[in-house]
Protein backbone atom coordinates (compact mmCIF):
# COMPACT_ATOMS: atom_id res chain seq x y z
CA UNK A 1 0.00 0.00 0.00
CA UNK A 2 1.02 3.62 -0.44
CA UNK A 3 0.65 5.04 3.03
CA UNK A 4 1.07 8.63 4.23
CA UNK A 5 1.56 9.12 7.96
CA UNK A 6 1.35 12.52 9.63
CA UNK A 7 2.91 13.39 12.98
CA UNK A 8 1.79 16.74 14.44
CA UNK A 9 4.68 17.20 16.86
CA UNK A 10 8.09 18.38 15.76
CA UNK A 11 10.82 15.77 15.46
CA UNK A 12 13.18 18.37 16.96
CA UNK A 13 12.00 17.28 20.39
CA UNK A 14 11.69 13.68 21.57
CA UNK A 15 8.23 12.39 22.44
CA UNK A 16 6.04 9.32 22.52
CA UNK A 17 4.01 10.16 19.42
CA UNK A 18 7.13 10.92 17.38
CA UNK A 19 8.75 7.62 18.39
CA UNK A 20 5.58 5.67 17.66
CA UNK A 21 5.19 7.22 14.21
CA UNK A 22 8.78 6.62 13.10
CA UNK A 23 8.78 3.05 14.47
CA UNK A 24 5.47 2.28 12.75
CA UNK A 25 6.71 3.68 9.45
CA UNK A 26 9.96 1.71 9.64
CA UNK A 27 8.06 -1.53 10.30
CA UNK A 28 5.55 -0.93 7.51
CA UNK A 29 8.42 -0.27 5.11
CA UNK A 30 10.04 -3.48 6.36
CA UNK A 31 6.90 -5.31 5.25
CA UNK A 32 7.17 -3.86 1.75
CA UNK A 33 4.78 -0.92 1.96
CA UNK A 34 5.51 2.50 0.50
CA UNK A 35 5.46 4.92 3.40
CA UNK A 36 6.12 8.63 3.75
CA UNK A 37 5.95 10.45 7.07
CA UNK A 38 5.11 14.15 7.22
CA UNK A 39 6.25 15.94 10.36
CA UNK A 40 7.50 19.34 11.45
CA UNK A 41 11.29 19.36 11.83
CA UNK A 42 13.98 21.96 11.42
CA UNK A 43 16.12 21.64 8.33
CA UNK A 44 19.17 20.70 10.41
CA UNK A 45 17.43 18.04 12.50
CA UNK A 46 18.54 14.59 11.30
CA UNK A 47 15.47 12.59 10.23
CA UNK A 48 15.04 9.16 8.59
CA UNK A 49 14.82 9.03 4.76
CA UNK A 50 11.10 8.39 4.78
CA UNK A 51 10.36 11.64 6.65
CA UNK A 52 9.29 14.79 4.81
CA UNK A 53 9.97 17.77 7.06
CA UNK A 54 7.56 20.71 6.94
CA UNK A 55 10.09 23.17 8.24
CA UNK A 56 9.54 25.82 10.83
CA UNK A 57 7.44 25.05 13.82
CA UNK A 58 6.51 27.31 16.68
CA UNK A 59 6.65 26.45 20.37
CA UNK A 60 3.06 27.03 21.42
CA UNK A 61 1.29 26.64 24.72
CA UNK A 62 -1.54 24.33 23.89
CA UNK A 63 -3.74 22.35 26.22
CA UNK A 64 -1.58 23.05 29.25
CA UNK A 65 1.80 22.20 27.82
CA UNK A 66 4.25 23.61 25.30
CA UNK A 67 4.56 21.79 21.99
CA UNK A 68 6.36 22.61 18.77
CA UNK A 69 3.62 22.84 16.15
CA UNK A 70 3.57 23.82 12.48
CA UNK A 71 0.68 25.78 10.98
CA UNK A 72 0.04 28.77 8.74
CA UNK A 73 -0.02 29.25 4.97
CA UNK A 74 3.59 28.21 4.36
CA UNK A 75 3.02 24.92 6.16
CA UNK A 76 -0.33 24.40 4.44
CA UNK A 77 1.34 24.64 1.04
CA UNK A 78 3.97 22.09 1.99
CA UNK A 79 1.30 19.70 3.24
CA UNK A 80 -0.57 20.11 -0.03
CA UNK A 81 2.55 19.35 -2.05
CA UNK A 82 3.26 16.24 0.02
CA UNK A 83 -0.28 14.93 -0.48
CA UNK A 84 -0.06 15.53 -4.24
CA UNK A 85 3.34 13.86 -4.62
CA UNK A 86 2.49 10.94 -2.37
CA UNK A 87 -0.76 9.93 -4.09
CA UNK A 88 -1.54 7.81 -1.03
CA UNK A 89 -4.11 5.05 -0.81
CA UNK A 90 -4.60 5.77 2.85
CA UNK A 91 -3.60 8.64 5.10
CA UNK A 92 -2.85 7.94 8.77
CA UNK A 93 -3.04 11.08 10.90
CA UNK A 94 -1.86 11.05 14.50
CA UNK A 95 -3.49 13.34 17.05
CA UNK A 96 -5.76 15.06 14.51
CA UNK A 97 -7.04 17.48 17.17
CA UNK A 98 -3.59 18.97 17.71
CA UNK A 99 -3.42 22.17 15.66
CA UNK A 100 -0.51 21.26 13.44
CA UNK A 101 0.24 19.49 10.14
CA UNK A 102 -2.15 16.63 10.98
CA UNK A 103 -5.19 18.84 11.14
CA UNK A 104 -4.09 20.64 7.96
CA UNK A 105 -3.58 17.33 6.13
CA UNK A 106 -7.02 16.19 7.25
CA UNK A 107 -8.51 19.44 5.98
CA UNK A 108 -6.93 18.88 2.56
CA UNK A 109 -7.29 15.09 2.36
CA UNK A 110 -9.09 13.51 -0.56
CA UNK A 111 -8.23 9.91 0.34
CA UNK A 112 -9.47 7.67 3.17
CA UNK A 113 -8.13 8.83 6.52
CA UNK A 114 -7.27 6.75 9.57
CA UNK A 115 -6.76 8.82 12.71
CA UNK A 116 -5.02 7.77 15.92
CA UNK A 117 -5.76 9.49 19.23
CA UNK A 118 -2.94 9.24 21.74
CA UNK A 119 -3.81 11.42 24.68
CA UNK A 120 -6.53 11.47 27.26
CA UNK A 121 -7.16 15.18 27.64
CA UNK A 122 -9.67 17.63 28.89
CA UNK A 123 -11.15 19.65 26.11
CA UNK A 124 -9.36 22.97 25.86
CA UNK A 125 -11.27 26.24 25.76
CA UNK A 126 -9.94 26.96 22.29
CA UNK A 127 -11.24 23.58 21.17
CA UNK A 128 -14.66 24.27 22.64
CA UNK A 129 -14.86 27.55 20.75
CA UNK A 130 -13.50 26.17 17.49
CA UNK A 131 -15.16 22.75 17.50
CA UNK A 132 -18.23 23.59 15.39
CA UNK A 133 -15.87 24.99 12.79
CA UNK A 134 -13.70 21.86 12.88
CA UNK A 135 -16.55 19.41 12.67
CA UNK A 136 -16.69 19.18 8.85
CA UNK A 137 -12.94 18.60 8.79
CA UNK A 138 -13.10 15.91 11.46
CA UNK A 139 -15.90 14.16 9.62
CA UNK A 140 -13.38 13.21 6.92
CA UNK A 141 -11.90 10.62 9.26
CA UNK A 142 -12.91 7.12 8.11
CA UNK A 143 -11.53 5.05 10.98
CA UNK A 144 -10.57 6.12 14.46
CA UNK A 145 -7.95 4.38 16.57
CA UNK A 146 -7.30 5.13 20.23
CA UNK A 147 -4.06 3.92 21.82
CA UNK A 148 -5.72 3.21 25.15
CA UNK A 149 -9.10 2.97 26.85
CA UNK A 150 -8.45 6.43 28.34
CA UNK A 151 -7.78 7.93 24.94
CA UNK A 152 -10.86 6.16 23.61
CA UNK A 153 -13.02 7.64 26.35
CA UNK A 154 -11.71 11.10 25.43
CA UNK A 155 -12.70 10.52 21.80
CA UNK A 156 -16.16 9.36 22.80
CA UNK A 157 -16.73 12.26 25.19
CA UNK A 158 -15.33 15.01 23.00
CA UNK A 159 -16.32 13.96 19.53
CA UNK A 160 -19.06 11.40 19.92
CA UNK A 161 -18.85 8.12 18.04
CA UNK A 162 -16.32 5.49 18.94
CA UNK A 163 -12.77 4.33 18.30
CA UNK A 164 -10.97 1.00 18.10
CA UNK A 165 -8.31 0.49 20.76
CA UNK A 166 -4.90 -0.49 19.36
CA UNK A 167 -2.07 0.13 21.81
CA UNK A 168 1.23 1.71 20.87
CA UNK A 169 3.76 -0.87 19.77
CA UNK A 170 6.59 -1.71 22.13
CA UNK A 171 10.00 -3.01 21.10
CA UNK A 172 9.62 -6.09 23.28
CA UNK A 173 12.77 -7.75 21.90
CA UNK A 174 14.93 -4.78 22.83
CA UNK A 175 13.88 -5.25 26.45
CA UNK A 176 13.63 -9.05 26.51
CA UNK A 177 17.13 -9.47 25.07
CA UNK A 178 18.86 -6.58 26.84
CA UNK A 179 22.20 -7.30 28.58
CA UNK A 180 22.08 -7.28 32.35
CA UNK A 181 24.37 -4.63 33.91
CA UNK A 182 26.12 -6.23 36.94
CA UNK A 183 26.17 -2.90 38.81
CA UNK A 184 22.39 -2.74 38.65
CA UNK A 185 21.55 -6.39 39.38
CA UNK A 186 20.05 -6.89 42.83
CA UNK A 187 21.12 -9.49 45.36
CA UNK A 188 19.01 -10.92 48.21
CA UNK A 189 20.77 -8.54 50.63
CA UNK A 190 20.85 -5.60 48.30
CA UNK A 191 17.74 -5.69 46.08
CA UNK A 192 17.46 -2.99 43.41
CA UNK A 193 14.47 -0.82 42.50
CA UNK A 194 14.26 1.45 39.45
CA UNK A 195 12.46 4.73 38.84
CA UNK A 196 12.27 6.16 35.31
CA UNK A 197 10.99 9.55 34.27
CA UNK A 198 11.45 13.27 34.66
CA UNK A 199 12.52 13.93 38.21
CA UNK A 200 10.97 17.39 38.46
CA UNK A 201 7.61 16.58 36.90
CA UNK A 202 5.32 16.01 39.90
CA UNK A 203 2.98 13.73 37.93
CA UNK A 204 5.83 11.29 37.35
CA UNK A 205 5.73 10.69 41.09
CA UNK A 206 9.36 10.72 42.25
CA UNK A 207 8.06 12.59 45.30
CA UNK A 208 5.84 9.63 46.17
CA UNK A 209 8.80 7.26 45.97
CA UNK A 210 10.92 9.58 48.14
CA UNK A 211 8.09 9.70 50.67
CA UNK A 212 8.02 5.90 50.75
CA UNK A 213 11.78 5.62 51.10
CA UNK A 214 12.10 5.80 54.93
CA UNK A 215 9.62 2.95 55.44
CA UNK A 216 11.27 0.84 52.72
CA UNK A 217 14.74 1.38 54.22
CA UNK A 218 13.41 0.53 57.68
CA UNK A 219 12.19 -2.87 56.44
CA UNK A 220 14.92 -3.57 53.87
CA UNK A 221 18.09 -1.71 54.99
CA UNK A 222 20.16 -2.92 52.01
CA UNK A 223 17.76 -1.63 49.34
CA UNK A 224 19.18 0.34 46.39
CA UNK A 225 16.96 2.69 44.45
CA UNK A 226 18.18 3.69 40.98
CA UNK A 227 16.67 6.92 39.65
CA UNK A 228 16.97 7.50 35.90
CA UNK A 229 15.63 10.57 34.13
CA UNK A 230 16.44 14.17 33.47
CA UNK A 231 15.31 17.10 35.53
CA UNK A 232 16.05 18.90 38.76
CA UNK A 233 17.46 16.63 41.48
CA UNK A 234 17.63 19.00 44.48
CA UNK A 235 15.05 17.14 46.52
CA UNK A 236 16.44 13.73 45.57
CA UNK A 237 19.99 14.80 46.50
CA UNK A 238 18.82 15.89 49.95
CA UNK A 239 17.24 12.51 50.53
CA UNK A 240 20.32 10.80 49.09
CA UNK A 241 22.60 12.44 51.65
CA UNK A 242 20.25 11.45 54.47
CA UNK A 243 20.22 7.81 53.32
CA UNK A 244 23.73 7.14 51.97
CA UNK A 245 24.02 4.14 49.68
CA UNK A 246 20.28 3.89 49.07
CA UNK A 247 19.50 6.42 46.36
CA UNK A 248 21.60 6.36 43.18
CA UNK A 249 20.94 9.15 40.71
CA UNK A 250 21.76 8.06 37.17
CA UNK A 251 20.57 11.18 35.35
CA UNK A 252 19.26 10.88 31.80
CA UNK A 253 19.83 7.43 30.27
CA UNK A 254 19.81 6.15 26.69
CA UNK A 255 17.24 3.71 25.37
CA UNK A 256 19.84 0.91 25.63
CA UNK A 257 20.67 1.83 29.24
CA UNK A 258 16.98 1.95 30.03
CA UNK A 259 16.50 -1.57 28.68
CA UNK A 260 19.55 -2.79 30.62
CA UNK A 261 18.26 -1.12 33.77
CA UNK A 262 14.82 -2.71 33.53
CA UNK A 263 16.46 -6.04 32.70
CA UNK A 264 18.73 -5.84 35.76
CA UNK A 265 16.58 -4.58 38.62
CA UNK A 266 14.28 -6.60 40.85
CA UNK A 267 11.40 -4.15 40.78
CA UNK A 268 10.37 -1.27 38.56
CA UNK A 269 8.41 1.37 40.47
CA UNK A 270 5.79 3.43 38.61
CA UNK A 271 4.54 6.01 41.13
CA UNK A 272 2.90 8.32 38.56
CA UNK A 273 0.00 10.29 39.97
CA UNK A 274 -1.91 10.98 36.76
CA UNK A 275 -1.76 12.07 33.15
CA UNK A 276 -0.85 8.59 31.93
CA UNK A 277 -3.01 7.24 29.16
CA UNK A 278 -1.18 3.99 28.56
CA UNK A 279 1.97 3.18 30.53
CA UNK A 280 4.42 2.02 27.89
CA UNK A 281 7.27 1.77 30.43
CA UNK A 282 5.25 -0.77 32.38
CA UNK A 283 5.08 -2.99 29.31
CA UNK A 284 8.80 -2.50 28.74
CA UNK A 285 9.50 -3.45 32.34
CA UNK A 286 7.32 -6.55 32.02
CA UNK A 287 9.11 -7.54 28.82
CA UNK A 288 12.47 -7.04 30.52
CA UNK A 289 11.38 -9.23 33.39
CA UNK A 290 11.33 -6.65 36.18
CA UNK A 291 8.56 -6.98 38.74
CA UNK A 292 6.25 -3.99 38.41
CA UNK A 293 4.90 -1.98 41.35
CA UNK A 294 2.61 0.75 40.01
CA UNK A 295 0.06 3.32 41.16
CA UNK A 296 -3.50 2.22 40.86
CA UNK A 297 -4.28 4.46 37.87
CA UNK A 298 -6.90 3.05 35.54
CA UNK A 299 -4.40 2.93 32.65
CA UNK A 300 -1.85 1.04 34.75
CA UNK A 301 -4.50 -1.29 36.17
CA UNK A 302 -5.39 -2.30 32.63
CA UNK A 303 -1.79 -2.78 31.48
CA UNK A 304 -1.11 -4.86 34.59
CA UNK A 305 -4.17 -7.03 33.93
CA UNK A 306 -6.00 -5.76 37.04
CA UNK A 307 -2.95 -6.53 39.18
CA UNK A 308 -2.27 -10.06 37.92
CA UNK A 309 0.82 -8.90 36.02
CA UNK A 310 2.13 -6.63 38.76
CA UNK A 311 1.44 -5.01 42.13
CA UNK A 312 -0.76 -1.94 42.50
CA UNK A 313 -0.73 0.64 45.31
CA UNK A 314 -2.83 3.69 46.20
CA UNK A 315 -2.09 6.64 43.89
CA UNK A 316 0.14 9.23 45.57
CA UNK A 317 0.35 7.27 48.86
CA UNK A 318 3.98 6.75 49.94
CA UNK A 319 3.07 4.35 52.76
CA UNK A 320 1.00 2.20 50.44
CA UNK A 321 3.92 2.11 47.98
CA UNK A 322 6.33 1.15 50.78
CA UNK A 323 4.06 -1.73 51.88
CA UNK A 324 3.77 -2.99 48.30
CA UNK A 325 7.55 -2.88 47.76
CA UNK A 326 8.37 -4.55 51.08
CA UNK A 327 5.78 -7.28 50.45
CA UNK A 328 7.13 -7.92 46.94
CA UNK A 329 10.75 -8.10 48.15
CA UNK A 330 9.75 -10.47 50.96
CA UNK A 331 8.05 -12.93 48.61
CA UNK A 332 10.32 -13.61 45.60
CA UNK A 333 8.34 -16.73 44.61
CA UNK A 334 5.17 -14.77 44.07
CA UNK A 335 7.09 -12.10 42.15
CA UNK A 336 8.46 -14.87 39.90
CA UNK A 337 4.99 -16.22 39.19
CA UNK A 338 3.69 -12.76 38.41
CA UNK A 339 6.73 -12.09 36.23
CA UNK A 340 6.11 -15.22 34.16
CA UNK A 341 2.49 -14.34 33.54
CA UNK A 342 3.48 -10.75 32.83
CA UNK A 343 5.94 -11.66 30.10
CA UNK A 344 3.23 -13.66 28.33
CA UNK A 345 0.62 -10.97 28.86
CA UNK A 346 2.77 -8.18 27.45
CA UNK A 347 3.18 -9.93 24.08
CA UNK A 348 -0.05 -8.31 22.84
CA UNK A 349 1.70 -4.93 23.04
CA UNK A 350 4.53 -6.03 20.75
CA UNK A 351 4.97 -4.33 17.40
CA UNK A 352 4.21 -7.45 15.33
CA UNK A 353 0.71 -7.69 16.76
CA UNK A 354 0.17 -3.94 16.60
CA UNK A 355 1.30 -3.50 12.98
CA UNK A 356 -0.95 -6.33 11.82
CA UNK A 357 -3.94 -4.67 13.54
CA UNK A 358 -3.17 -1.26 12.05
CA UNK A 359 -2.80 -2.71 8.55
CA UNK A 360 -6.22 -4.32 8.96
CA UNK A 361 -7.66 -0.89 9.69
CA UNK A 362 -5.90 0.61 6.65
CA UNK A 363 -7.32 -2.04 4.37
CA UNK A 364 -10.83 -1.66 5.76
CA UNK A 365 -10.68 2.11 5.41
CA UNK A 366 -9.32 1.99 1.86
CA UNK A 367 -11.77 -0.75 0.82
CA UNK A 368 -14.71 1.11 2.23
CA UNK A 369 -13.83 4.16 0.18
CA UNK A 370 -13.57 2.08 -2.99
CA UNK A 371 -17.10 0.85 -2.41
CA UNK A 372 -18.35 4.40 -2.02
CA UNK A 373 -16.70 5.43 -5.28
CA UNK A 374 -18.14 2.40 -7.12
CA UNK A 375 -21.65 3.23 -6.02
CA UNK B 1 22.85 92.47 59.23
CA UNK B 2 20.76 89.87 61.06
CA UNK B 3 17.72 90.93 59.04
CA UNK B 4 19.62 90.21 55.88
CA UNK B 5 20.58 86.75 57.11
CA UNK B 6 16.99 85.99 58.07
CA UNK B 7 15.85 87.18 54.67
CA UNK B 8 18.41 85.03 52.91
CA UNK B 9 17.40 81.97 54.93
CA UNK B 10 13.73 82.60 54.19
CA UNK B 11 14.47 82.98 50.49
CA UNK B 12 16.45 79.73 50.43
CA UNK B 13 13.71 77.92 52.35
CA UNK B 14 11.00 79.19 50.04
CA UNK B 15 13.11 78.16 47.09
CA UNK B 16 13.61 74.69 48.55
CA UNK B 17 9.93 74.22 49.30
CA UNK B 18 9.10 75.41 45.80
CA UNK B 19 11.62 72.95 44.35
CA UNK B 20 10.18 70.07 46.32
CA UNK B 21 6.63 70.95 45.42
CA UNK B 22 7.55 71.29 41.77
CA UNK B 23 9.21 67.88 41.84
CA UNK B 24 6.22 66.32 43.60
CA UNK B 25 3.89 67.87 41.08
CA UNK B 26 5.96 66.61 38.17
CA UNK B 27 5.96 63.13 39.62
CA UNK B 28 2.22 63.26 40.12
CA UNK B 29 1.72 64.28 36.50
CA UNK B 30 3.99 61.47 35.36
CA UNK B 31 2.03 58.97 37.41
CA UNK B 32 -1.16 60.22 35.86
CA UNK B 33 0.42 59.89 32.45
CA UNK B 34 1.36 56.29 33.17
CA UNK B 35 -2.21 55.58 34.17
CA UNK B 36 -3.32 56.88 30.80
CA UNK B 37 -0.62 55.17 28.72
CA UNK B 38 -1.28 51.89 30.54
CA UNK B 39 -4.99 52.19 29.85
CA UNK B 40 -4.32 52.92 26.18
CA UNK B 41 -1.95 50.00 25.79
CA UNK B 42 -4.35 47.74 27.65
CA UNK B 43 -7.22 48.79 25.39
CA UNK B 44 -5.19 48.17 22.23
CA UNK B 45 -4.04 44.77 23.49
CA UNK B 46 -7.59 43.72 24.30
CA UNK B 47 -8.77 45.01 20.96
CA UNK B 48 -6.08 43.04 19.15
CA UNK B 49 -6.98 39.86 21.06
CA UNK B 50 -10.67 40.36 20.24
CA UNK B 51 -9.88 40.80 16.56
CA UNK B 52 -7.59 37.76 16.61
CA UNK B 53 -10.43 35.69 18.07
CA UNK B 54 -12.73 37.01 15.36
CA UNK B 55 -10.18 36.12 12.69
CA UNK B 56 -9.86 32.61 14.12
CA UNK B 57 -13.62 32.19 13.85
CA UNK B 58 -13.86 33.20 10.18
CA UNK B 59 -12.92 29.73 8.97
CA UNK B 60 -10.70 31.26 6.29
CA UNK B 61 -7.44 30.21 7.94
CA UNK B 62 -6.32 26.60 7.92
CA UNK B 63 -7.89 24.76 10.87
CA UNK B 64 -4.60 24.41 12.76
CA UNK B 65 -3.98 28.16 12.59
CA UNK B 66 -7.57 28.83 13.64
CA UNK B 67 -7.26 26.60 16.64
CA UNK B 68 -3.90 27.92 17.85
CA UNK B 69 -5.02 31.50 17.25
CA UNK B 70 -8.28 30.97 19.13
CA UNK B 71 -6.30 29.59 22.07
CA UNK B 72 -3.74 32.40 22.05
CA UNK B 73 -6.46 35.08 21.82
CA UNK B 74 -8.42 33.47 24.61
CA UNK B 75 -5.34 33.45 26.85
CA UNK B 76 -4.88 37.18 26.21
CA UNK B 77 -8.49 37.98 27.00
CA UNK B 78 -8.50 36.03 30.25
CA UNK B 79 -5.06 36.66 31.75
CA UNK B 80 -4.42 39.22 34.51
CA UNK B 81 -7.88 40.64 34.81
CA UNK B 82 -7.99 41.29 38.54
CA UNK B 83 -4.78 43.03 39.58
CA UNK B 84 -4.36 46.72 40.41
CA UNK B 85 -2.85 49.20 38.05
CA UNK B 86 0.87 49.89 38.51
CA UNK B 87 0.10 53.32 39.99
CA UNK B 88 -2.03 54.46 42.97
CA UNK B 89 -4.71 52.03 43.91
CA UNK B 90 -7.16 54.93 44.33
CA UNK B 91 -6.71 56.05 40.78
CA UNK B 92 -7.06 52.65 39.21
CA UNK B 93 -10.23 51.73 37.47
CA UNK B 94 -11.71 48.70 39.18
CA UNK B 95 -11.73 45.40 37.28
CA UNK B 96 -9.36 46.57 34.58
CA UNK B 97 -6.90 44.22 33.04
CA UNK B 98 -3.38 45.24 33.94
CA UNK B 99 0.03 44.91 32.45
CA UNK B 100 1.43 42.01 34.41
CA UNK B 101 4.39 39.85 33.48
CA UNK B 102 1.95 37.02 32.83
CA UNK B 103 0.37 39.17 30.17
CA UNK B 104 3.71 39.92 28.54
CA UNK B 105 4.02 36.18 27.93
CA UNK B 106 0.56 35.58 26.44
CA UNK B 107 0.63 38.75 24.34
CA UNK B 108 4.05 37.81 22.93
CA UNK B 109 2.65 34.38 22.13
CA UNK B 110 -0.24 35.98 20.27
CA UNK B 111 2.21 38.08 18.19
CA UNK B 112 4.20 34.97 17.25
CA UNK B 113 1.08 32.97 16.42
CA UNK B 114 -0.32 35.80 14.27
CA UNK B 115 2.91 35.93 12.29
CA UNK B 116 3.00 32.19 11.74
CA UNK B 117 -0.69 32.07 10.79
CA UNK B 118 -0.63 34.99 8.35
CA UNK B 119 2.83 35.42 6.84
CA UNK B 120 3.43 33.95 3.40
CA UNK B 121 -0.24 33.52 2.48
CA UNK B 122 0.19 35.02 -1.01
CA UNK B 123 -2.64 36.10 -3.30
CA UNK B 124 -6.16 34.91 -2.70
CA UNK B 125 -5.25 33.92 0.86
CA UNK B 126 -6.79 35.27 4.03
CA UNK B 127 -4.75 38.49 3.75
CA UNK B 128 -7.58 39.90 1.63
CA UNK B 129 -9.92 39.77 4.63
CA UNK B 130 -10.84 43.05 6.31
CA UNK B 131 -10.33 41.51 9.74
CA UNK B 132 -6.72 40.66 8.84
CA UNK B 133 -6.06 44.30 7.96
CA UNK B 134 -7.72 45.28 11.25
CA UNK B 135 -5.67 42.96 13.40
CA UNK B 136 -2.43 44.04 11.71
CA UNK B 137 -3.35 47.72 12.14
CA UNK B 138 -4.17 47.18 15.80
CA UNK B 139 -0.86 45.37 16.14
CA UNK B 140 0.92 48.50 14.94
CA UNK B 141 -1.05 50.56 17.45
CA UNK B 142 0.02 48.14 20.16
CA UNK B 143 3.63 48.72 19.13
CA UNK B 144 3.19 52.49 19.43
CA UNK B 145 1.15 52.45 22.62
CA UNK B 146 3.74 50.21 24.24
CA UNK B 147 6.56 52.57 23.28
CA UNK B 148 4.68 55.58 24.73
CA UNK B 149 3.93 53.68 27.91
CA UNK B 150 7.48 52.45 28.36
CA UNK B 151 8.81 55.99 27.75
CA UNK B 152 6.57 57.33 30.51
CA UNK B 153 7.63 54.54 32.82
CA UNK B 154 11.33 55.13 32.15
CA UNK B 155 11.00 58.86 32.86
CA UNK B 156 9.15 58.18 36.09
CA UNK B 157 11.59 55.56 37.26
CA UNK B 158 14.48 57.95 36.65
CA UNK B 159 12.90 60.70 38.76
CA UNK B 160 11.96 58.32 41.49
CA UNK B 161 15.55 57.23 41.71
CA UNK B 162 16.66 60.75 42.70
CA UNK B 163 17.87 61.17 46.28
CA UNK B 164 15.44 63.98 47.19
CA UNK B 165 12.43 62.06 45.88
CA UNK B 166 13.40 58.98 47.87
CA UNK B 167 14.35 60.94 51.01
CA UNK B 168 11.12 62.94 51.16
CA UNK B 169 9.05 60.01 49.89
CA UNK B 170 7.54 62.23 47.23
CA UNK B 171 6.11 59.24 45.42
CA UNK B 172 3.96 58.37 48.42
CA UNK B 173 2.68 54.81 48.28
CA UNK B 174 2.61 54.54 44.52
CA UNK B 175 4.41 51.38 43.50
CA UNK B 176 7.36 51.63 41.16
CA UNK B 177 6.01 51.32 37.60
CA UNK B 178 7.35 48.63 35.30
CA UNK B 179 7.93 48.69 31.57
CA UNK B 180 5.87 46.26 29.51
CA UNK B 181 8.17 43.94 27.59
CA UNK B 182 6.75 41.85 24.78
CA UNK B 183 7.28 40.65 21.24
CA UNK B 184 5.00 43.08 19.37
CA UNK B 185 6.26 42.69 15.80
CA UNK B 186 3.14 42.57 13.60
CA UNK B 187 2.89 40.09 10.69
CA UNK B 188 4.38 41.12 7.38
CA UNK B 189 1.77 40.60 4.68
CA UNK B 190 2.25 40.44 0.95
Amino acid sequence: MRIGIVCPYSLDAPGGVQVHVTDLAARLIGQGHEVSVLAPADDDTPVPDFVEATGRSLAVRYNGSVARLAFGPVTARRVHGWLEDGDFEVLHIHEPLVPSVGLIALWQAEVPVVATFHTANDRSRAMQVAYPMLRPTLERITARIAVSEEARRTVVEHMGGDAIVIPNGVELDLFRDAERRPAWVGTPDRPTLAFLGRTDEPRKGLGVLLAALPSIVAAVPGVRILVAGRGDLTQAREVATRYPGVLELLGEVTEVDKAALLRSVDLYIAPQTGGESFGIVLVEAMAAGAGVVASNLSAFRRVLQEGRAGTLFEVGDGESLARAVVAALADPDRVDTVRTSASAWCRQYGWDVVVAQILDVYQLAAGEAEKVVAR
Amino acid sequence: MTAEIVLAVVVVLVLLVWLVLAKANRLDLLHQKITRTAATLDAQLLRRAGQAAELAATGRLDPASSLVLAGAADACLTTGQDLELPVDAERSLPGRATLTQEREVVESDLSRVLRQALEGAGDGGPSDLAIVADVVATGRRVEMARRFHNDAVTQTVRIRGQAMVRLLRLAGNARLPRTFEMDDTPPRLG
